[in-house]
């Protein structure tokens, strides 16, 4: 039986040591990301920045991302939602929540800590992110995910709870 | 570099063909478990976890859902609920996301103990909504975001390669 995945502590990590992190490896990372469930494969966009100027403009005006400024990249997962109003509505965020939680866990497997900071639905937090990137306004940056080589490990919590199950029915 | 946690999120796949065995409670338990570990907007946890094992309700959910015909061979389903009166911090604004996470949580987790499970919507389809609340008895204030069929797979079937090099922009926006 396979059970690594079932055993990877995954705590959320806000600080980084200075190492950067290989092309190859956020090629791998993004890999993961797609192999998710999606109801609409494309047009999913990926953005990478590693730039020092472009990162610390993130971390400086964007909530919640402060930690980018010691972060060594910086994934943006972007969509274009526009294919029905279900889909730009509901349906695309499940697909983008499914990438993420992948591309969350592939980066704890390699050892990476990343951390999920959203921007959509905020408008504020999503003209920010196209301003600084050059995102054009069709497509929605929906979320900016810091990654680096952790500073500490995160703090991993217990979240399973038996009261949020039922048998059967509710 | 060899990574059994990257093997298992690369060979994960939807798997809607099952033998009709029956998924044991305490491996139930392991995948609700990995499901609850999902990270959640404030940590917030704004969900629920049914979980059907009662053949004559998932031969319900069978007949009346479009698109969960696989669960006439299920051992099990697990029903991702929103409850977004949870969250009152953001006022329900994130319950998609956190769910969503915790279904692919759920979904890799069934991958990992060798047993196939798809994700079958529900929400944001109203009338598919309203089936699965009628047969579980689920209130108006919860949300069924999917019915996840899940049993020993009868076939494996196949991992669709969505990597798209031209998909990825470095530094800033090409194109």
């Amino acid at each position: 039986m396979k059970k690594g995945i079932l055993e990877t502590p995954s705590g959320k990590v806000k600080n980084y040591r200075a190492q950067a992190v290989q092309t190859d490896v956020l090629m791998r990372i993004i890999m993961a990301g797609l192999t998710g469930p999606l109801i609409n494969v494309q047009p999913w966009n990926f953005m990478i920045v590693t730039e020092r100027t472009i990162l610390d403009s993130l971390s400086i005006k964007l909530p919640h991302a402060k930690m980018l400024h010691k972060a060594k990249a910086a994934l943006i997962i972007c969509g274009t939602p526009e294919k029905n109003e279900l889909y730009s509505r509901d349906s695309w965020v499940m697909d983008y929540s499914a990438i993420t939680r992948n591309i969350l866990l592939a980066c704890n497997a390699i050892g990476l800590g990343a951390v999920w900071v959203g921007a959509y639905p905020s408008k504020e937090r999503i003209a920010l992110v196209r301003e600084i990137l050059n995102i054009p306004k069709e497509v929605v940056p929906v979320n900016v995910i810091p990654i680096g080589v952790p500073g500490g490990t995160g703090q991993l919590r217990e979240k399973f709870q038996k009261e949020n199950i039922r048998w059967e029915r509710w | 570099m060899k990574n059994e946690t990257l093997e298992i999120i690369y060979t994960r796949r939807s798997v809607r063909s099952y033998t009709g065995e029956a998924v044991p409670r305490e491996t139930l338990m392991k995948i609700l478990r990995a499901g609850m570990a999902a990270p959640s907007a404030r940590n917030i946890q704004p969900w629920a976890f049914i979980v059907v094992t009662d053949r004559g309700k998932l031969d319900s959910l069978c007949a009346k859902l479009p698109y969960a015909k696989m669960l006439d061979k299920a051992g099990a389903a697990i029903v991702v609920c929103g409850v977004p009166e949870k969250d009152t911090v953001y006022g329900g604004k994130y319950w998609v996301e956190d769910c969503s996470a915790a279904t692919e949580n759920i979904l890799l987790a069934c991958h990992a103990l060798g047993l196939g499970a798809v994700w079958t919507a529900a929400h944001p389809n109203e009338d598919r909504a309203a089936t699965v609340r009628e047969i579980l008895n689920v209130p108006e204030t919860v949300v069924p975001l999917n019915v996840i069929p899940i049993g020993v797979p009868k076939d494996k079937g196949h991992v669709i390669e969505k990597f798209r090099e031209e998909n990825i922009h470095w530094e800033r926006w090409q194109g």
